[in-house]
């Protein structure tokens, strides 16, 4: 039992950390589009998600973006791994609602707009790097502390969850023998004390290294207007109403 | 399958969550006693494929098989008889003080306290950690790390050790002695590295691995000797 949870803790800090991976060995079409651009489509596309309870109007989002995906040469088995996770958790938590207070097609439905919008999340996550992201919510006149704030967070999960990664991988590495579950309590326990301590000295190796270089959020990439994602995100909105 | 390999990856490929391709359809057996360097320059997959050959990554494609047995259906029978020492050695250091550290295997090997305080005792005077003994790892600086490292992994004596880069980031002193153990050491050694310098002095057969993440060549020390293959592929 106790390596199925050690287990379950590595694939969510591996999902975790790669959450936030930009897909940088491909150049599709959307790694050119303005990240402005990116973040008001992706938005929508979000909201067409969760505005509904309609199977259909959800079905025509999710379709919409995995054939998008899959027509500028993305992996949609990538795009479909890195948001089933969050599906599968929404399932679980909607299941005793809907089984005691609503009904089962609640049930499918809740997930599948989970599922829907972290996969318009991820489409935008797969094609832009971070330091764009931050860029387009800059031209956005997303206030300063606000970008701060997420650029911040950004930093510290992601070396968090290296930090968690790296520890379970070489606690992995290190086990030579199934130990008991009081053991691996032990174990796990001094992990996490260290885990923490390693958090703690990661963030002031972190902040000297932003001190060293400077915490200015510029780019400057030669975009293109991003017309097409354009039509085809305003083109997704109208038959949505439509239906 | 070549009969008597101790370790065999056969058509293994794995690739990264953002894409990059660690290495493709690569087959390659250890002998057992067999110390073996991977070879190549920064990024050609070493690493990644000792990582892989070691159990602590699953292949996309292929499989790994130790004396002919799967690795990852047996990895718990399996997994007492690797040590893998880390290129970083802030990866393999988790608990909370170096004397912990050196006792994690030992503990879990069931090994009477008697024995175990006399190994501890062995190998913190050989990799000299007696004065660091109850210091948290990661207070330590990068030689005083990596000589916890290997000794951590050779206190309780794997048959099949993986070494990722042993001598990166140490001192002369530091790195004396880490090659002084590994000429030493009896069993199968795989090493990545790219210092040619290690190579020679600690293995008996050479892996080349260029900067497309193949196999370019596989042999004996003479390997080595083409100085203008491996300016050519990126080692020297």
């Amino acid at each position: 039992m106790h390596l199925l949870i050690e287990k379950s803790i590595k694939s969510a800090a591996s999902y975790f950390q790669d959450f936030f991976i930009h897909e940088y060995t491909k150049v599709s079409y959307l790694h050119q589009v303005h990240p402005s651009v990116k973040i008001l489509c992706t938005f929508a596309l979000i909201l067409l998600s969760i505005a509904t309870f309609d199977g259909r109007r959800i079905a025509l989002v999710l379709i919409s973006l995995y054939l998008l995906a899959f027509n500028i040469g993305l992996d949609v088995r990538i795009l479909f791994k890195r948001s089933i996770l969050f599906a599968a958790f929404s399932f679980l938590i909607v299941l005793p609602i809907s089984v005691f207070e609503r009904n089962y097609v609640y049930l499918f439905l809740f997930p599948l707009r989970v599922f829907s919008s972290i996969s318009a999340l991820q489409l935008f996550i797969l094609t832009t790097r971070f330091s764009e992201i931050l860029y387009g919510l800059k031209k956005l006149k997303i206030p300063e502390t606000m970008i701060n704030v997420i650029w911040l967070t950004y930093r510290y999960a992601i070396s968090m969850f290296r930090d968690l990664l790296n520890i379970l991988v070489a606690r992995e590495a290190r086990r030579l023998k199934t130990s008991s579950h009081l053991d691996t309590l032990k174990g796990g326990s001094k992990a996490l004390g260290l885990f923490l301590l390693r958090s703690f000295e990661t963030a002031e190796k972190i902040e000297m290294a932003m001190n060293s270089r400077g915490r200015g959020i510029s780019y400057d990439g030669n975009y293109s207007s991003g017309l097409f994602y354009i039509i085809y995100t305003a083109g997704v909105a109208a038959w949505w109403m439509m239906l | 399958m070549v009969d008597d390999a101790l370790i065999s990856g056969i058509d293994i490929s794995y690739t990264y969550p953002d894409g990059t391709k660690g290495f493709n359809r690569l087959t390659v057996h250890v002998k057992k006693g067999e110390k073996v360097a991977l070879i190549g320059p920064n990024g050609c997959g070493k690493s990644t494929l000792m990582m892989v050959l070691a159990g602590l990554l699953k292949p996309e494609t292929g499989r790994v098989l130790i004396e002919g047995r799967d690795m990852h259906s047996n990895i718990d029978s399996i997994r007492r008889r690797i040590g893998f020492v880390f290129q970083d050695p802030d990866v393999f250091l988790f608990n909370p003080s170096v004397e912990d550290e050196l006792r994690y295997s030992l503990v879990q090997l069931e090994m009477d306290v008697s024995e175990m305080d006399m190994l501890v005792n062995e190998f913190s005077k050989v990799f000299n950690l007696e004065n660091i003994l109850h210091k948290p790892p990661f207070r330590l600086s990068g030689g005083e790390k990596k000589r916890v490292e290997v000794a951590s992994v050779l206190i309780y004596n794997p048959d099949i050790i993986f070494l990722d880069e042993p001598t990166s980031n140490v001192d002369g002193k530091t790195r004396r002695k880490i090659i002084e153990t590994l000429e030493t050491y009896n069993g199968t050694l795989i090493l990545s590295t790219h210092e040619l310098e290690i190579a020679e002095k600690i293995a008996d057969r050479i892996i080349l691995m260029d900067q497309e993440k193949r196999m370019v060549l596989d042999g004996g020390l003479e390997t080595l000797e083409n100085r203008s293959f491996l300016e050519e592929i990126g080692v020297i």
